[in-house]
């Protein structure tokens, strides 16, 4: 399917997890400090987890998980939880017989009586033993019922499309190109104008009206979105294992997310500093943990410029579709209540529709089915156009409801009117355009010429 | 694909652990691998050093007080004495310390700051001392807490010295990257989008070193993302200019088409720290956006380039309305590449200070010599190394602390220079908004309140 001389050669690659962390899969997490490690490990939060609501239908859970291909044993986990649940109760009843054993104790140490003292002694020891190996078992239960919890995805909304229905296309603009037996991919075309310097996923460069485009289709978007209210943001690139793990990636995993070489003077293994980019949930989320904000003020509707990175963007992908580093605007929106971010995500992905129309080419927009679905998201809007050469549909931007699952995990609440509880934010996040791959898209609409749209040669001009 | 590039690297870096030599530049001539694919393969050229030059016995006190005067990294003596050797008899390991030896040999330097011993010397001074009838307030007073900026609180979450620009800050970088790039775009400067991670010899190749304490430049961890072709390793760019020059290697131009003026906007990363009190808050951060000037030029054009550059930083900068020196650095500040750098510095008035805002550097062969960057003259067969030119256009956080210090107002607004309003929807001041999200640093203050909506 691709062409011959666009052959590539992966100067680079990843490994998955290194040897080390194989071992410890699954019993470590930089999110949740289990009781065992809170020595070595710096507690930055502590996640909200919650079983007891996800077990109310265990049914439609291990549908779910089944769904999305994840490997996660429910009835195991439900059993991990009711016994950490009692486990918690038991060390809880023991932690207050201990401060009771320990105030007859010390009454009794002013009296004067060593026989009871003794006596009272004896007990108060055996309190202390009976919980030290309540704790020992509870961290092993802890272990396995949090961590268990915390690698359980999102509920799936109803509007997700189950695996084998056919594809659901919610929108639909322009007509399709037509297909011609020998369609030049993006490189050989770009090659030919001269127009990109492509070496492999990791190390390409856009030059000229390439560059152009990229500049100008970036600012094309976020102009409109800040039009219309949008807050513009200049994120930070890095982002620690905490948050990473935070939005539902796995901080260890090569594939998921770049990893920085250790601080020399950093004592925890398990956090981290990576590369994702300013135009990335990771780096909306970090901005966003352990925060607060009056429901009045919401909801709060972002977009970033910035760049994005991602080892792993090559799926049966070539040239521009499955490059490291991509220039992206992202956006990410923060809502009170479930009613709210519903009604956020389908404005959102109206004001993205109506952007992509002017720019004039066809697209289409698809609700994913689980299968696709990552962790985090319980709907996803896939906005796609078509590549010529490879004949298929290649997802250029995409806009996802996330609930209040990344909340919960990295403690984002508001405040409802004064005197009541906190709530979890419920948040919708996006990449509005993932420029290499439009550009990549537009480059084999036409072999023989590229031109910049007006739209976006007018937003660098 | 990448096993069968795998044996003869792997048997490269097995010999050279043997040999217990640096291992640079070892497996650099990756022609199997060109010979095998007709694709595009990162090929990372042998340096082409002027061993004769260096040995010329006429120049040896030269190359020895230029040493000493650039921060004494080099011996000249040995790789005389290499050479010398080396007439003899043919020995690999020898040649291979001759190049180490001769790589660390800094450029030539350009005779007027030679001259100067260790003092910069203020060449001109661009606009007045801003005045203020009040107490000016630094940037981080001016910014910390409003809803335009975020410092506080982010390493356990972002990583150390994170920051967030937001609303009208945002806007007054990205008004700054677009003023800048349109102008240079009109000027003839060619726009190159470049990757922010590099393999570690390209790195090296413009005179950076990626390893040993004082390396500023971030690594991938090498043990989950590796670069297969030699023994390389993935670092983060630390400014365009490296991807540039990247861009570059090995590359032939001819003469008539000299100088190519080029321009990128890329993130650079630098792990350096700062000590110093003064240099807290966006002063001195580890990740930042900048447009970058790159130029190659024939070896009688970098001269002329080198100030062309400087004149166009002038006047962006001169077009902010800020108070500017610039300075010819002297031979220790050159670092090993430059032949010849200029410092732009602004006033900062909470500093009652200047701090460098941008710089530009011509480096004559020593980066082209190391990338393998020619030109050919009439004579296609003659061959000579293009010069390499470098300069900040705009480098974020210290342009927006020096416009944001200078044009403060007494309310803490900011004026926003005339330059940029066109790019900000005709925005004349920018007004500190309140920030309507809190951070908790105690997470239990939020769990312990928080009730759970079914």
């Amino acid at each position: 399917m691709f062409s011959q001389s666009a052959k590539l050669l992966p100067v680079t690659r990843c490994v998955q997890y290194t040897a080390a962390e194989k071992c410890r899969r699954g019993c470590t997490s930089s999110l949740y400090i289990t009781g065992d490690r809170g020595t070595e490990s710096c507690i930055i939060l502590s996640p909200y987890v919650n079983l007891n609501r996800r077990f109310e239908d265990t049914e439609a859970l291990v549908k779910n998980v089944q769904s999305r291909g994840l490997n996660v044993d429910i009835p195991q986990l439900k059993s991990s939880w009711e016994q950490y649940q009692n486990l918690s109760k038991f060390k809880l009843q023991l932690d207050s017989e201990k401060s009771g054993s320990f105030a007859k104790l010390n009454a009794a140490k002013a009296l004067h009586k060593p026989k009871v003292l003794n006596e009272l002694k004896a007990d108060y020891n055996a309190i202390k033993e009976r919980l030290s190996s309540v704790k020992k078992e509870l961290w092993d239960v802890e272990r396995k019922a949090i961590l268990g919890g915390l690698s359980l995805p999102n509920d799936i909304h109803p509007d997700t499309p189950s695996n084998n229905e056919s594809e659901k296309i919610v929108h639909e603009f322009g007509q399709k190109p037509a297909v011609s037996d020998s369609c030049p991919s993006h490189l050989e075309v770009a090659n030919k104008l001269g127009l990109i310097e492509y070496y492999d996923s990791s190390y390409y460069f856009l030059i000229d009206d390439a560059a152009r485009f990229e500049m100008g289709i970036s600012y094309f978007f976020q102009d409109k979105l800040k039009e219309i209210g949008y807050i513009t943001m200049s994120n930070s690139d890095f982002g620690k294992s905490v948050v990473v793990e935070g939005v539902g990636l796995d901080p260890r995993d090569a594939s998921s997310v770049f990893t920085l070489e250790r601080d020399s003077d950093s004592k925890d293994p398990t956090a981290r500093l990576h590369l994702v980019g300013g135009a990335s949930l990771v780096s909306f989320s970090a901005f966003h943990t352990k925060t607060a904000t009056n429901i009045k003020h919401l909801p709060l509707r972002y977009v970033a410029i910035g760049r994005h990175y991602n080892p792993d963007n090559n799926k049966g992908l070539h040239g521009l579709f499955s490059t490291w580093q991509s220039s992206a605007v992202e956006t990410f929106v923060l809502a009170a209540d479930k009613n709210m971010a519903m009604e956020e995500f389908k404005l959102c992905l109206k004001e993205i529709i109506d952007l992509y129309e002017t720019l004039g080419y066809h697209f289409r927009v698809e609700y994913l089915p689980p299968a696709s679905l990552k962790p985090w998201e319980s709907l996803r809007a896939s906005i796609q156009m078509f590549s010529k050469n490879m004949v298929k549909y290649i997802e250029v931007g995409s806009l996802s409801l996330c609930d209040d699952f990344i909340s919960q995990r990295l403690l984002m609440c508001c405040e409802p009117a004064s005197g009541k509880s906190l709530q979890f934010a419920h948040v919708i996040s996006g990449t509005v355009v993932s420029v290499p791959r439009i550009l990549g898209c537009v480059l084999e609409y036409n072999a023989d010429s590229f031109e910049l749209p007006p739209q976006v040669s007018a937003a660098i001009l | 694909m990448c096993s069968m590039m795998k044996s003869p690297l792997l048997r490269g870096v097995s010999y050279s652990l043997i040999l217990k030599l640096p291992r640079r530049y070892i497996l650099t001539k990756a022609e199997f691998l060109h010979q095998e694919h007709d694709g595009k393969v990162l090929k990372i050229p042998e340096p082409h050093l002027d061993i004769s030059n260096f040995c010329d016995p006429s120049k040896t006190e030269y190359f020895s007080s230029n040493i000493k005067s650039r921060k004494g990294v080099g011996n000249i003596h040995r790789i005389i004495e290499l050479n010398n050797e080396l007439k003899v008899k043919t020995n690999e390991i020898l040649r291979r310390e001759l190049i180490e030896e001769a790589l660390k040999i800094p450029n030539d330097t350009h005779p007027v700051p030679y001259s100067y011993g260790t003092n910069a010397k203020v060449i001109r001074i661009i606009g007045s001392l801003p005045k203020f009838n009040y107490d000016p307030k630094p940037f981080d007073k001016l910014v910390e807490g409003t809803n335009q900026y975020r410092m506080k609180e982010l390493t356990p979450l972002a990583g150390h010295k994170s920051y967030y620009l937001c609303r009208e800050l945002a806007d007054l970088e990205h008004a700054l990257i677009r003023y800048v790039v349109q102008r240079l775009v009109n000027n003839g400067f060619s726009l190159i989008s470049v990757p922010d991670i590099l393999h570690h010899q390209i790195i090296e190749c413009c005179g950076i070193p990626t390893s040993g304490e004082r390396s500023i430049v971030y690594r991938l961890d090498g043990d989950k993302h590796l670069a297969s072709a030699a023994e390389g390793e993935l670092c983060l760019s630390g400014t365009a200019e490296m991807a540039l020059a990247g861009f570059l290697m090995n590359r032939t131009f001819t003469e008539r088409d000299l100088p190519k003026r080029y321009v990128a906007v890329s993130r650079c990363y630098r792990a350096e720290t700062a000590p110093i009190a003064s240099e807290k808050g966006l002063y001195r951060v580890h990740q930042f956006t900048k447009v970058e000037m790159f130029g190659a030029s024939t070896n009688y054009q970098s001269e002329d380039l080198l100030e062309e550059f400087r004149s166009i930083q002038e006047e962006i900068f001169g077009s902010f309305n800020l108070h500017l020196q610039v300075l010819d650095m002297p031979p220790h500040e050159l670092g090993a590449p430059a032949y010849r750098k200029y410092d732009i510095e602004a006033w900062l008035p909470t500093r009652q200070d200047f701090g460098e805002v941008s710089s530009c550097s011509n480096c004559t062969d020593y980066q082209s010599r190391r990338l393998n960057i020619q030109y050919t003259s009439q004579d296609p067969l003659l061959k000579d190394f293009a010069h390499t030119v470098n300069g900040t256009a705009c480098a974020i956080p210290r342009l927006i602390m020096a416009i944001c210090e200078t044009h403060q107002q007494e309310d803490g607004s900011i004026r926003v220079p005339p330059v940029l309003r066109p790019f900000l929807s005709q925005r004349e001041v920018i007004k500190p908004g309140r920030n309507v999200t809190r951070f908790t640093k105690r997470a239990k203050a939020l769990t312990d309140h928080i009730s759970v909506d079914h």
